[in-house]
């Protein structure tokens, strides 16, 4: 322990559950928010500070900016899907009116081939959009076109073309990871280790797959969906020297300025400024600067001028990220008395022309036994994979709740039931009643099959997470004479609303309205904020912002101490006022404006960095290291059609402490709207005899619209987790791992047959009821 | 988008005048939601726009003797809107309600919807120089053709987009065309459609410099109803996969004349005259609406990807034959 390290006993839980910890709280940090706590702002719902910006349009988004004398680039792509650039030839494009700068993707990255159609191979920046249009089709490149696929089949197929270079093999094992030395060469050792343990796993699962009273098998699959944000990829750069100034549409504004400083990067900036006050969507593919971002900065530094590369909706399709597909076979042993005893996953996925973040995460949520599997990354001719809001679980959750609804079937078990004897989760069990009672579960379950051709029927899926956030996060709170408060992150708020929950945590511990709190966001000239990724940044900000505003109060409330000869640790802040903790009324009365009017300087200025634990365990230990849910889905099918109708979702969500109902419901329905129409519309469409993707527009690329959606309910399940100081849980992610599988359940209750692959389409649908029909 | 430039004429005769000999050079723009977006995707990249806008007169909705004259300019909202639409061609409000999007329907024409062009994701994307766009093959054959046609796509397997003209033609309506020298056209509008073995690259029979002026509605008779039904992958903003128009005029025991027209399942809205001959005099029955659906799929020639269209066809076309039967929209 450290000198200001202090050891407390804790209270964490939700309604009943509650336990008591012993935790050592590091770096000067106060006590996580306990049950019982009281609260004047925190768990009130609250419309978000920028709402009123975002839908008059005064929001400015990177879009929106237009600075004096600002140019616009385009960028040329290349129609073949695997080919060589043998040469590029700038020239004619160089003298097209209005060009001011021109560059090519082999001199700015080195890149001398494109692996997927639509990938970069040059840019121009120019006076007008048109005028950069016409001068990137005046660009001459010479092609080497290759052999390619585009399908995970054709990838997999004897004497397949090769995707990769050098000796990229087509599909590779990504799960067990190959063990690696520092340095990266193969760890021979453990490698023979890990060979020997997957052994021993398949020959455990086979073994007790065959003493088991029932298998179930089923092999299922998965499209690739892209992230879609309404604002496409982009910046709007400037120069001032070495020093860049840039308005990045990015989910990590830091992670940006690094990038463009590294001494080793692309753009090599003295320095940099980012900034992203608003963004519309990310979804996990902004993380990083990107080809579009060091592009536009390198033509801005050869112009000498403003440049703004926002990339068109096909770019964004092809060339900014997907959720890989995935073909899973599964195996699952379950016993009469419902308990799952082995599971076996064996899983293919295409994360382009890589290998990363192509797995289905089927194996976890439920206690699934004893478990053996293997995972293949495909390469294929596609533009590459990107994390995709809670990537690998959306996909997986479909297959593994397919196989609990088999499963349970098999021996004859509700669903429900089925799940509660396989989930020892600590909260989860206590969320499935709930949300079978918002659907009217048993009602419905039971219904009679009726002999309109609309059927009706009911899915449950769970879903866990693992956000309580981490270091790097660091919040300046200033406290001005004249009362004013500004609360300053230079993080970015994806839509989450972080710029709302960091005023909120910061008013609460200063006893104000969130009104009187000025929130700033999206600016590295401001203190250091995470990546939006992995649903953290919530848990990694508010503690932050929560302990600098613990820390101004102090110093406010020294001040008044001392004007009064008062006893300082009997006095708090709150509903406006300096008050005594033990509720008794002060001989006169403070309130927060006559205390400020203390303050010599001109404000009080405290930071605080995120408390972490240790590096390797940044968080305290809490009541649950994960966070769950659970939802229900009913759908209509029309079976002359095969139209599925998703009527309505209920979800039951834990995210830790709620700071705010309103924008947490607003997550867990954002969610669901993604998940519906991840199981109906969405679908990357490559046409194989070209290599190009066919529907990389919002026509042919369908995204579930106002009268898909369904009635949405949401139940929040406060749990005070006790993880961090203000016991808050990551939420962006958590919602969408369920929906899909919710949904496809549905559809199977209601149809009576089940269709192993998503999207379910019409096509699909009449596909599997005349299979249902010729079984009889 | 490639830049181009914009006459805006005053009169009909001026319209035509300044249209070239080609569509490549000129193209006429009523309410542009369509070809805005061929231009923007360079699928068509002609020097010159005829803005229809400035024409007076050309968006009127009005009785005429025989029937209702709709202008080639009338927005869709505004026909659907109309009393005298709903209160005798119903079933072009609940076709027009089902097509594209509110926002779209407040600018999109009825002249517009009739010669959009289609939708094929090859036809629409410049770097598939498809068959339509003057190319050498039909790409939906050996690709992905999910959407695509299953009756007459042997050549060029597009869909026609229009679901306003499956039911118009199912009506009799008759289109009138203005013609360079001031001359003027008049047909059924069945009869305006073309198939790709008539022409590959044009969905109809309009000539550089013709331009589509009135729609011509005849007048409700007695014992007429029409229905119109279409199955989509999303009812948000999404196109049909396939639709059904049945018009029928029955007396107390059976058809006595009969229109059936189906739509979003071969490159021009589709006729079927041997099915209408099966209908007529005949009460429409359960067992009917089986043998009539079973002889409507019987001579489709559906592709790789397309087959669960037949079902689709059978579903609509025994829902519509059950409605209008009923006198339902």
């Amino acid at each position: 322990m450290q000198d200001d390290d202090k050891q407390i006993s804790i209270r964490v839980g939700f309604g009943d559950h509650v336990k008591e910890l012993q935790v050592v709280l590091p770096n000067g940090d106060i006590p996580p928010y306990q049950p019982g706590d009281k609260f004047e702002l925190v768990g009130q719902s609250r419309s978000r500070v920028d709402a009123i910006a975002k839908v008059t349009g005064r929001a400015k988004y990177t879009y929106d900016q237009s600075p004096p004398r600002m140019l616009h680039a385009r960028i040329l792509r290349c129609p073949h899907p695997n080919a060589n650039v043998l040469s590029v030839d700038l020239e004619k494009a160089r003298s097209m009116p209005g060009v001011k700068a021109v560059l090519s993707f082999a001199d700015a990255f080195r890149q001398n081939s494109v692996r997927f159609a639509w990938d970069g191979v040059a840019a121009v920046a120019a006076e007008t959009e048109l005028q950069a249009e016409e001068a990137v089709r005046a660009i001459e490149v010479q092609y080497e076109p290759l052999a390619f696929c585009v399908t995970r089949e054709d990838a997999m197929a004897e004497f397949a073309p090769q995707v990769g270079r050098r000796n990229q093999k087509n599909t590779g094992r990504i799960y067990p990871r190959t063990p690696r030395r520092r340095g990266g060469g193969v760890d021979e050792e453990k490698l023979a280790e890990m060979l020997q343990r997957m052994e021993d796993d398949e020959k455990l699962v086979a073994e007790l797959l065959g003493e088991s009273d029932k298998v179930i098998e089923g092999e299922f699959d998965t499209q690739v969906q892209t992230h879609s944000p309404l604002e496409t990829h982009g910046v709007v750069c400037d120069w001032d020297g070495d020093h860049l100034i840039a308005h990045v549409s990015t989910q990590g504004t830091f992670g940006a300025q690094w990038e463009a400083t590294h001494p080793r990067g692309a753009v090599r900036a003295e320095s940099a400024q980012i900034l992203c006050e608003y963004i519309g969507g990310g979804f996990g593919a902004k993380t990083s600067l990107g080809r579009e971002g060091v592009a536009g900065a390198l033509l801005a530094k050869s112009a000498g001028r403003p440049v703004k590369l926002m990339l068109d909706r096909r770019e964004e399709h092809t060339s900014t990220g997907n959720r890989p597909d995935s073909q899973q076979q599964l195996k699952m042993g379950v016993n009469k008395d419902g308990t799952i005893v082995a599971f076996k996953a064996r899983s293919w996925g295409t994360a382009g022309n890589g290998l990363g973040g192509a797995g289905a995460h089927n194996d976890n949520i439920y206690d699934l036994g004893a478990i053996d599997k293997v995972e293949y990354g495909v390469r294929t001719n596609c533009g590459g994979a990107r994390a995709l809001r809670a990537p690998g679980w959306p996909q997986g959750a479909f297959a593994l709740e397919a196989m609990m609804d088999k499963a349970a079937a098999a021996i004859g078990m509700d669903p429900i039931e089925f799940r509660k004897k396989n989930d020892s989760h600590a909260i989860r069990p206590h969320q499935y009643d709930r949300a079978a009672e918002m659907i009217d579960w048993k009602t419905k379950r039971s219904a009679k099959a009726s002999s309109d051709p609309k059927k009706r029927g009911v899915g449950i899926a769970s879903s866990m997470w693992f956000a309580s956030g981490g270091g790097g996060a660091r919040v300046l709170v200033r406290i001005h004479r004249n009362g004013t408060v500004q609360v300053r992150n230079g993080a970015q708020d994806i839509g989450t609303g972080t710029r709302t929950i960091m005023g909120m945590v910061a008013a609460e511990e200063l006893g104000l309205d969130l009104a009187q709190v000025q929130t700033f966001i999206g600016n590295t000239d401001d203190p250091r904020g995470p990546t939006s990724g992995g649903s953290t940044t919530a848990p990694t900000i508010t503690p932050a912002a929560r302990l600098a505003a613990h820390r101004a109060k102090e110093e406010l409330l020294d001040l008044v101490a001392e004007k009064h000869d008062w006893d300082r640790s009997d006095l708090d802040l709150a509903s406006g006022n300096v008050v005594r903790k033990d509720g008794q009324p002060l001989a006169t009365k403070v309130s927060f404006k006559d205390a400020c009017e203390l303050i010599s300087d001109d404000t009080i200025e405290t930071v605080a960095n995120r408390p972490v634990f240790g590096r390797r365990r940044p968080n305290y230990e809490g009541f649950s290291d994960t966070n769950a849910g659970v939802q229900c889905a009913e759908v209509e099918v029309d079976t002359e059609t095969g139209e599925v109708k998703v009527l309505k979702v209920v979800a039951v969500q834990d995210a830790g402490k709620v700071i705010n109902p309103l924008l947490a419901e607003s997550q867990v329905s954002g969610g669901i709207v993604q998940g519906v129409s991840y199981a109906l519309f969405e679908r990357r469409i490559m046409d194989r005899q070209e290599g190009r993707m066919v529907n990389a527009d919002f026509e042919g690329y369908k995204i579930l619209g106002s009268v898909d959606c369904p009635e949405i309910e949401v139940e929040l399940f406060d749990v005070y987790n006790g993880k961090n100081n203000t016991s808050v849980m990551g939420l962006g992610e958590p919602p969408v791992v369920a929906t899909a599988a919710a949904v496809a359940n549905a559809v199977s209750h209601a149809i009576g047959e089940r269709i192993e692959s998503l999207p379910i389409t019409p096509a699909k649908v009449l596909s599997a009821l005349e299979r249902k029909e010729r079984r009889g | 988008m490639k830049p181009f430039r914009m006459a805006l004429p005053r009169t009909l005769d001026e319209a035509t005048a300044s249209c070239s000999d080609s569509f490549a050079k000129t193209q006429v723009m009523a309410g542009g939601t369509d070809l805005l977006g061929e231009l923007k995707e360079r699928t068509q990249t002609p020097g010159m726009i005829v803005n229809l806008k400035s024409l007076p007169g050309l968006g009127a909705i009005e009785e005429t003797a025989d029937g209702l004259a709709i202008g080639a300019l009338a927005k869709l909202n505004d026909i659907a809107a109309d009393p005298r639409v709903r209160a005798s061609w119903p079933a072009l409000v609940t076709t027009i309600g089902r097509a594209a999007t509110p926002q779209l329907r407040n600018v999109g024409t009825l002249g517009g919807n009739l010669c959009q062009r289609p939708r094929c994701h090859y036809y629409r994307d410049e770097t598939f120089p498809c068959l339509r766009k003057g190319g050498q093959r039909c790409y939906a054959h050996g690709g992905v053709n999910e959407h695509h046609a299953i009756y007459e796509n042997g050549r060029c397997a597009i869909v026609h987009p229009s679901n306003t003209a499956p039911v118009l033609i199912a009506h009799d309506a008759v289109v009138e065309i203005a013609a360079p020298g001031g001359t003027e056209l008049r047909m059924l509008l069945e009869d305006f459609f073309v198939t790709a073995e008539e022409n590959v690259q044009r969905e109809n029979v309009l000539k550089p410099g013709q331009i589509v002026t009135r729609i011509l509605l005849p007048k409700k008779s007695a014992g007429r109803h029409c229905a119109y039904d279409e199955a989509r992958e999303k009812q948000s903003f999404d196109w049909a996969l396939c639709g059904a128009t049945v018009r029928l005029r029955r007396d107390a025991e059976k058809v006595t004349d009969a229109r059936v027209v189906l739509s979003a399942v071969a490159p021009r809205p589709l006729r079927r005259i041997d099915l209408e001959q099966l209908i007529v005099g005949k009460t429409i029955d359960d067992q009917l609406v089986t043998t009539i659906c079973s002889k409507a799929v019987a001579s489709a020639t559906p592709m790789s990807d397309n087959k669960y269209k037949r079902k689709l066809v059978e579903a609509m076309l025994g829902r519509a034959l059950r409605a209008a039967w009923k006198g339902e929209q």
